[in-house]
């Protein structure tokens, strides 16, 4: 069951429970590092073993995780620094529509 | 993290559908994109029926598993038959060759098994020295750094089928192709993870195409055809990242240095489509002995990509749509694929055969 929701409110996925697109890549929270593998948490229970060679990342960061090995780490502000874009872009032209 | 859900937010979607319509020229505007996970948030978030009518949003080879050519399928159910296991993801394992997929190919005696990642593989061929294994390693710029990682490593009784593809080059194809007119392009958000927003610039520059690289929340795709009106709009075709929370502007910098480690760029087939300059990904001399091209005297024909009556090749570059195919949820169904692009997860075909009807 790679493919499974997140209770950790992140959100992603549980639209996509039947989905398993080779591109998909799934956020989950790190737990704990060995060497290169990390515990991600996926929610739900979801623990998996994820290869982390590719990032530099460390306990309680969220990951970006494709097949089984963690592609990016996702940062909070990011998300919320989009919205932020988002919007402003929207309130733009509704402005400069006026 | 919870902000996250946001990217679902009626409210948001809401004025971001009345921006586009007030932007939204009278005549026509088409946006490719060239992934299957948007064509799944597209399909099964019915974002078409949110966009004016001029808009619209067509899928270019975005499948990875519908793009590798029968011939190389050919190749891994040749391998399974002939004393090897092969190794792969659930979608290739029905993805039809010439003459059959490799799950024909089990039960007429092939070994196969199906993994989630390389790293089964790896551990498989760990536990069963006694066995040789082939990795049928697919997948765009996303899935090639993975198997870039272990082929330097893992153990001597595994080798690699490698038939990735590049994204870039076929976009390119895209743009050049005749009678196709893109007016957008939505880049791949996890491609993008990878090889960071540099790529697409020529898009731009070289062709006036607005490009936005867009993740895969509904509200991810609907920002991205908005960013790409309003660059329609004001006449200057630009390149942005819309899912910056994931693309950083160089990429994975690891990921492409394994890449290029392990891999040289070629020329590549690609279903459907035929020959793409530049868009494969070979395994570099150096690491023969984990190439099953070379290690093994693998004997196939030229293969044949498309099924008779099969509109896959019209489907996978977005010049038709899957119901104007004769065979779609006729002779071709989730249950009974004709076609790659109705086998796949991301294969149009599969996503609007499961999403629309």
């Amino acid at each position: 069951m790679p493919y499974l929701g997140s209770s950790s409110g992140i959100g992603f996925i549980e639209f996509r429970t039947n989905f398993q697109g080779m591109c998909l890549a799934i956020p989950g929270k790190v737990l704990e590092i060995t060497g290169n593998i990390a515990k991600v948490d996926f929610g739900y229970g979801a623990t998996r073993e994820v290869d982390v060679t590719l990032v530099d990342v460390e306990v309680g960061k969220y990951v970006l995780v494709h097949t089984g090995y963690a592609i990016q780490v996702l940062e909070k502000e990011d998300a919320e620094e989009t919205l932020r874009l988002w919007r402003e872009m929207l309130q733009y032209v509704e402005s400069g529509s006026q | 993290m919870e902000k996250l859900s946001a990217f679902r937010d009626r409210e948001l979607a809401g004025s971001i559908q009345e921006k586009i319509r007030e932007i939204t020229p009278s005549e026509r505007v088409k946006i490719c994109h060239v992934c299957g996970t948007h064509e799944w948030t597209i399909t099964h978030s019915g974002l078409r029926t949110l966009l004016p009518k001029s808009v619209s949003l067509i899928a270019g080879p975005g499948c990875p598993v519908c793009v590798v050519p029968a011939r190389e399928i050919d190749e891994a159910v040749w391998l399974s038959l002939n004393g090897t296991t092969v190794v792969t993801f659930g979608d290739m394992y029905r993805a039809p060759g010439s003459e059959m997929s490799l799950e024909d190919a089990k039960s007429r005696g092939g070994e196969v098994r199906v993994v989630y990642s390389v790293r089964d593989a790896v551990e498989m061929a760990g536990k069963e020295p006694e066995n040789e294994f082939v990795f049928f390693a697919i997948g765009f710029e996303t899935t090639a750094p993975m198997n870039a990682l272990e082929i330097p490593k893992c153990p001597g009784n595994l080798s690699f089928l490698a038939s990735h593809r590049l994204i870039p080059p076929a976009m390119e194809s895209l743009a050049e192709m005749e009678g196709l007119d893109i007016d957008g392009f939505i880049a791949p958000g996890h491609v993008s993870t990878i090889i960071g927003e540099r790529p697409y610039r020529k898009f731009v520059d070289r062709y006036g195409v607005p490009t936005v690289i867009a993740g895969f929340e509904p509200l991810d795709v609907l920002m991205a055809v908005y960013m790409i009106l309003r660059q329609l709009g004001s006449g200057q075709p630009n390149l942005e990242n819309e899912y910056t929370r994931a693309v950083k502007y160089e990429g994975n910098v690891r990921a492409l240095e394994a890449i290029s480690r392990v891999f040289d760029v070629a020329d590549g087939s690609w279903r459907g489509i035929g020959r793409i300059p530049s868009s494969n990904l070979k395994i570099k001399d150096e690491f023969s002995e984990q190439d099953a091209r070379k290690r093994y005297d693998i004997d196939v024909g030229a293969g044949r990509d498309i099924y008779p009556g099969c509109s896959c090749h019209l489907v996978i570059i977005g010049k038709i749509t899957p119901i104007e195919c004769p065979l779609f949820m006729k002779a071709c169904t989730p249950e009974r694929p004709k076609g790659a692009c109705m086998v796949s997860s991301e294969g149009t075909c599969k996503i609007w055969a499961e999403g629309r009807l």
